[in-house]
């Protein structure tokens, strides 16, 4: 008679375990609605982030890509409302992150977090690293005391760092120990959703691959869901499930990450991709590069229509005249180009 | 092939409040004419004083050279004056750097800075002197070079700034060129068409290069021969195919094994070095790399080991290629697509 | 190879490296005060004016008492002495002579010393105080605030000091407190620039922007990040600000604005010994040198402790 309880059970649990499943693929954390923010500088207007829609799932990482000036960075401040939006919505978890007042902002600010690029300027040089890891705590009123010390701590250990550095001022540490604290600051208010803004671009190689890997770890232990801004495209693919591609305050693909690489669609991506380096003297003597002419164009005045038609090698008559438009090409593959309509 | 340059056990110290911090402690490597060769290391191995010291950059104090030589075309750049050193400079040495920013002087034109250096050095009059700067403008692939001429470096972009200065580094035609990690500060896409530039340049001139950088994806493409640099020391040199194919010292493997290659797959673990440098304020007294070594012995923390031949063009300096260490097989995302 | 070592195979038996403690550092912990001191402490000039500065303060407090009568004791039948070296060590007459009324000017010397250095530190203070909130509060704001709070700055720094002050002080009571506050109220101004520009440099900074993301508030982001690590140029502003509101006295003292007699402060003395200059140059000398040692004791200072907490503003 057990055994029968016992089969429908398991059929239960699998069946629910399916359903959770299910329910992870269409968890949106954030969603992005056609995100604008523009500086003022003296008359003019720069268009840093001009219209961009993406969603993030519950547990992915998320990667943006894209050179100096595409505003990927923007984007990722302008998400945790370092910067207010010119316009459209962010949604995260269900509600308008640039409406949020009291309660609500507070609770924001302790679910998002941000690691930032510098690790030189990213920690107070006055503060001793049990402060800074602490802050959070202190600001929320987390802990206390002993309690508060434990905490940052354990979360010093969480980061391969330990006790003996809770005294220490950040101008003692290395750069890849000081992002490992900015990591520790970051979890002190046990955040769902970390923007890693070029966490590891400042570090040197050897070091990236620590940071890397101990991001992964704390993704897998704590569930979190990373937005990872980087340039450094290798580094992104190998980090990432699925990778948006950013030119000039515009995404102009995002695809999984391993789609992305086989077959890009756009010809920037394309042409990002072909201009990697890659550390084998075979394959880089024999490969085929897309050699981009010229520099990116002032997001002050940018291109009308497509605003990669200056450079693209795969130019049209129309791409001056229409901005393309931004859709779901194939299933879970998302592109800008007139060359796809 | 002859040799251009040669550096010999060459030792650089600076002298802080605290002590002696040893930057570059005994690195010997030769370059032959015509050839481009890289240095590669993390930052503070010793690679950018290296060659800064190469060039006689270093103020001193604080940094000394405590011993060694530099010889090229028959001196010993560590022994001769400044006046000397000033006319090598920019005619048999030149120098790029990684920020071309600040390298450059914004109250003069381009042009002008171009042709300061042939005016002074190749006693040309003012109208050849423009007409060479505007040829060298054409050969690093600035467009409308005529106009770029009178133009100051705030109106270059970045790409355009470091083909500027390689310009005006090889207005004079060294016979070395230094190129302090020229790609570096430059995005993805104007990074590829600096070392298509470097590529093609290589071709047609004959300067050597000594190419210092950290990014081995730019290595596999330019040069011909590697040195690499830990904690101050060379730990390998080789071939190109040689230190990507064949690596041998445990930091080699490192280094290739902690970078995602983007013709991988992404379920591949990252191998990372774990650790951080040696403070070459208080060097180690055995290998530097003892420490994050996977494989490290007892002799390791003792003794540094002496470089070894793998080949006539292939050196290490590891215990693990003594033949009473046990054998050690690299891991395999260090080997390449081998 | 090295002949000297005996390899044996035993050398070659791996060792577990512990990565943990690859972490350790090495270098003691030098914190940001103790590498300040110790570039402070190298400074010769800097040393010279400390030794200075430190005689003086303490005839501040010791000098007083070891005169002949208090300051304001006069002594008609003595008046105008000149002094000795042979007084002046032994301490048996008036060590520096005394002033036309007779009165001790070694006492005088040293209290007025005294009330110089006490306006000073309260209008240093008080000008400081003033300068770093306004200076914040506008670079951390910005915007309209910041525009605002400028165009005051700019308003107030085209009127001249000295017309502010004496406006003041004719409606206060010329007194410490009084004077203080006059010399406060007009010297605040490039204290508040520079705080500000400070402020506009370090509030883009990326550990306040990660105060902000954990939601900081501003008086946090304020008092815990910004404030702290401006300090260095507010105490090099206030070394500075103490010596030209010494002389600042002085100056008002020597117009007949600053403290009224019986009192003393430096300036009230010069100006008595201005009187007599070209019969008895020691009433004007004697101060006069007291005052200058005092300026440049605390210039002295100031240029080391800037060099000693930004080594970056060195040549």
């Amino acid at each position: 008679m057990n055994q029968e309880n016992k089969i429908q059970a398991v059929k239960q649990e699998e069946l629910e375990a399916k359903k959770k499943e299910d329910k992870a693929e269409q968890d949106i954390i954030l969603d992005v609605q056609n995100l604008k923010k523009h500086f003022k500088i003296g008359r003019q207007i720069v268009q840093a982030v001009d219209g961009v829609t993406f969603q993030v799932r519950r547990g992915e990482t998320l990667g943006l890509v894209g050179e100096s000036g595409c505003g990927k960075s923007t984007v990722g401040r302008t998400l945790i409302r370092l910067y207010s939006a010119t316009d459209g919505k962010v949604i995260f978890n269900g509600e308008d992150v640039h409406q949020l007042k009291g309660q609500k902002l507070k609770e924001f600010n302790r679910k998002m977090q941000m690691i930032f690029q510098d690790p030189y300027a990213s920690l107070n040089p006055r503060m001793k690293v049990l402060d800074i890891i602490a802050e959070g705590m202190d600001i929320h009123g987390l802990a206390t005391g002993e309690e508060r010390e434990k905490r940052v701590v354990e979360l010093l250990e969480t980061v391969g760092l330990n006790k003996s550095h809770l005294e220490r001022y950040p101008h003692e540490f290395s750069g890849g120990q000081r992002q490992r604290i900015g990591i520790a600051r970051a979890l002190a208010v046990e955040p769902d959703f970390i923007i890693a803004d070029e966490p590891i671009s400042a570090l040197d190689v050897s070091i990236q691959a620590q940071v890397v890997n101990l991001m992964k770890r704390l993704q897998k232990e704590r569930g979190l869901t990373y937005l990872f801004i980087a340039h450094d495209l290798s580094m992104v693919k190998y980090i990432s499930d699925r990778v948006g591609v950013m030119y000039l305050g515009n995404l102009v693909e995002l695809a999984d990450s391993d789609k992305l690489y086989e077959e890009p669609l756009h010809p920037y991506t394309e042409a990002l991709l072909s201009a990697v380096p890659i550390p084998d003297p075979k394959v880089a003597k024999t490969r085929e590069r897309i050699i981009l002419q010229g520099d990116v164009p002032s997001p002050i005045n940018p291109p009308s229509g497509c605003r990669f038609r200056t450079r693209c090698p795969k130019v049209k008559d129309i791409c001056s005249q229409v901005i393309p438009e931004w859709k779901e090409i194939k299933e879970n593959h998302w592109v800008a180009c007139h060359l796809y309509s | 092939m002859s040799t251009v340059l040669e550096v010999r056990n060459l030792q650089v110290s600076f002298k802080t409040h605290g002590g002696e911090v040893q930057a570059v402690r005994g690195v010997s490597f030769d370059l032959k004419e015509g050839e481009t060769i890289a240095i590669v290391g993390e930052s503070g191995c010793g690679k950018s004083v290296t060659s800064q010291t190469i060039m006689r950059l270093l103020p001193s104090p604080p940094s000394v050279i405590k011993g060694g030589e530099i010889l090229f075309d028959g001196k010993d750049l560590t022994k001769v004056s400044e006046k000397e050193m000033e006319k090598i400079r920019g005619t048999q040495i030149a120098m790029i750097f990684q920020d071309p920013m600040t390298s450059l002087n914004p109250t003069m034109t381009v042009g002008s800075q171009i042709m300061e250096g042939i005016i002074k050095h190749q006693k040309m009059n003012k109208a050849d002197a423009k007409k060479k700067a505007i040829e060298m403008l054409r050969l690093v692939g600035i467009p409308s070079p005529e106009k770029r001429f009178n133009q100051y470096p705030h109106q270059f972009s970045g790409g355009m700034r470091q083909r500027a200065m390689i310009a005006i580094a090889l207005a004079c035609a060294p016979k070395v060129l230094i190129a302090d990690e020229p790609t570096t500060a430059l995005d993805v896409t104007i990074q590829a068409q600096i070392i298509d530039l470097m590529k093609d340049l290589q071709k047609k001139i004959k300067t050597s290069i000594i190419l210092i950088t950290h990014d081995l994806g730019v290595v596999a493409d330019i040069a011909e021969r590697v040195v690499v640099m830990y904690a101050g020391k060379v730990v390998e040199s080789g071939k190109l195919e040689e230190i990507f194919y064949n690596p041998k010292h445990p930091y080699t493997w490192g280094l290739l094994a902690s970078m995602p290659r983007l013709d991988q797959t992404s379920d591949q673990e990252l191998l990372p070095i774990p650790g951080t440098p040696p403070d070459l304020f208080k060097p180690p007294k055995g290998c530097p790399f003892a420490a994050r070594c996977k494989h490290a012995m007892k002799i390791c923390l003792e003794e540094m080991p002496d470089t070894t031949e793998v080949s006539s063009t292939h050196q290490v300096a590891c215990w693990l290629t003594h033949p009473m260490a046990p054998k050690v097989e690299p891991p395999a995302a260090a080997v390449g697509g081998e | 190879m090295k002949e000297s070592v005996q390899l044996t195979k035993e050398m070659f038996q791996p060792v577990k490296m512990d990565n943990m403690a690859q972490n350790q550092i090495s270098r003691p912990s030098v914190g940001f005060w103790k590498d300040v001191w110790r570039r402070f402490y190298r400074n010769a000039g800097a040393m010279i004016g400390v030794v200075l500065l430190a005689i003086i303060l303490f005839f501040t407090f010791i000098g007083p008492s070891m005169g002949k009568t208090d300051y304001q004791t006069q002594n008609l039948s003595l008046q105008d002495m000149e002094p000795t070296i042979q007084s002046l060590i032994s301490g048996d007459d008036y060590r520096f002579g005394t002033d036309n009324l007779g009165r001790d000017l070694w006492t005088r010397v040293w209290y007025g010393t005294k009330i110089s250095l006490m306006i000073a530190f309260l209008a240093a203070i008080l000008e400081i105080a003033l300068g770093v909130m306004i200076g914040v509060i506008s670079g951390y704001f910005g915007g309209i605030v910041d525009d605002i709070l400028q165009r005051v700055i700019e308003v107030l720094y085209s009127i001249p000091n000295t017309i502010v002050v004496i406006l003041l002080l004719i409606v206060f009571e010329p007194g410490i407190l009084p004077i203080a506050l006059a010399l406060a109220l007009t010297n605040w101004l490039p204290t508040a620039r520079v705080v500000r520009a400070q402020v506009l440099k370090l509030k883009s900074q990326e550990y306040v922007l990660a105060a902000k993301t954990l939601g900081a508030s501003h008086f946090r982001i304020m008092f815990k990040h910004l404030l702290p690590n401006v300090i260095g140029p507010i105490i090099v502003a206030i070394m500075f600000a103490i010596p030209t509101a010494i002389f600042y006295e002085a100056f008002l003292s020597f117009i007949g604005l600053g403290i009224r007699p019986p009192e003393a402060s430096l300036g009230v003395i010069i100006n008595d010994g201005a009187k007599n200059l070209q019969i008895f140059p020691h009433e004007l000398l004697i101060p006069a040198i007291v005052l200058g040692t005092m300026m440049l004791s605390f210039n002295l200072i100031g240029d080391g402790l800037r060099d000693a907490l930004d080594p970056r503003m060195r040549k």
